[in-house]
C-alpha cells in the first residue's frame, strides 16, 4: 500500500462526495455480493427495498480524520428511511450506493458488506417486510490516514 | 505499469428496521418506560397504541439492544 498525500486524500474524498451528491441511492441486498459492474439483484428475496433509499444532496458532510481535513465522509440527513419491500424476514449481506436511481451495474459508486450485528453497514435486527429501514449512520474514511 | 493501491476506503455504518406500525421514537419511549410500567396495557394507553404494538416494540427493543437483559 502506498502512502497518500493528505491534500490528495482530501481531493479524493471530496470527489466521492461530489459524485454521490447526484441523486445517489443506497440499496440493500441479500446473497453473495455481485461485482460492481453487475446490476443489482431483483426480487423480494434478494433486494430489501425495490426503489432503494435516496441520499441527500450533498450526500455526505466532510470532516477531519486524524490530522487530515476533509477526509472523513459522514452520511448527511440521517436517519434516511425507506419502507422494506422484501419477502418475510430478510437478512442483509451487502449494500451498494449508486449514482442516480438505477442499479444497473453502470452506476455503482461504492459497495460493501452488511449484516445483522456485523458488516460495514451493521443492522441491529433483520429486515421485515413493511418495516421502516432506517440508516442512522454511514461513515467513510480513507484507510491510509 | 503496475497498479498502485493508494489505500482502502473504510466504512462504518449503523442501520435498523423498525417493524410495520412502529416508529423508532415509540420503541425508544416504550423501552424507557418499561422499568416503571411493566403492564403492556398501561404502556399502550400511555403511548396511545395497542398492547400488541407494545409487545412488538419491546421485542424489537430487545433484538436491537435498546434494552438490556
Amino acid at each position: 500500500m502506498s502512502d497518500l498525500n493528505a491534500t490528495c486524500r482530501a481531493a479524493l474524498m471530496t470527489s466521492i462526495n461530489s459524485v454521490a451528491s447526484t441523486a445517489a441511492h443506497l440499496w440493500i441486498y441479500n446473497g453473495t455480493p455481485l461485482g460492481k459492474t453487475v446490476a443489482g439483484p431483483t426480487g423480494t428475496s434478494a433486494s430489501a427495498i425495490t426503489a432503494g433509499i435516496a441520499l441527500g444532496n450533498p450526500a455526505f458532510t466532510q470532516g477531519t480524520d486524524g490530522t487530515d481535513a476533509n477526509t472523513k465522509l459522514t452520511l448527511a440527513g440521517v436517519p434516511l428511511t425507506g419502507t422494506a419491500t422484501c419477502s418475510g424476514t430478510f437478512t442483509p449481506t451487502w449494500y451498494r450506493i449508486t449514482v442516480g436511481s438505477a442499479d444497473d451495474g453502470s452506476h455503482t459508486l461504492v459497495q460493501g458488506s452488511a449484516g445483522v450485528g456485523s458488516g460495514d453497514l451493521n443492522f441491529s435486527s433483520a429486515i421485515v417486510n413493511g418495516g421502516t429501514i432506517s440508516i442512522t449512520s454511514l461513515t467513510y474514511t480513507e484507510g491510509n490516514v | 505499469m503496475a497498479a498502485v493501491a493508494t489505500g482502502v476506503l473504510k466504512c462504518t455504518g449503523v442501520a435498523h428496521c423498525i417493524p410495520k406500525g412502529l416508529t423508532i421514537e415509540l420503541v425508544q419511549a416504550i423501552a424507557a418506560d418499561l422499568s416503571e410500567i411493566a403492564d403492556y396495557e398501561q404502556l399502550a394507553v400511555k403511548h396511545g397504541t395497542t398492547s400488541e404494538h407494545v409487545r412488538r416494540a419491546i421485542d424489537y427493543a430487545l433484538e436491537a439492544k435498546f434494552l438490556g437483559v
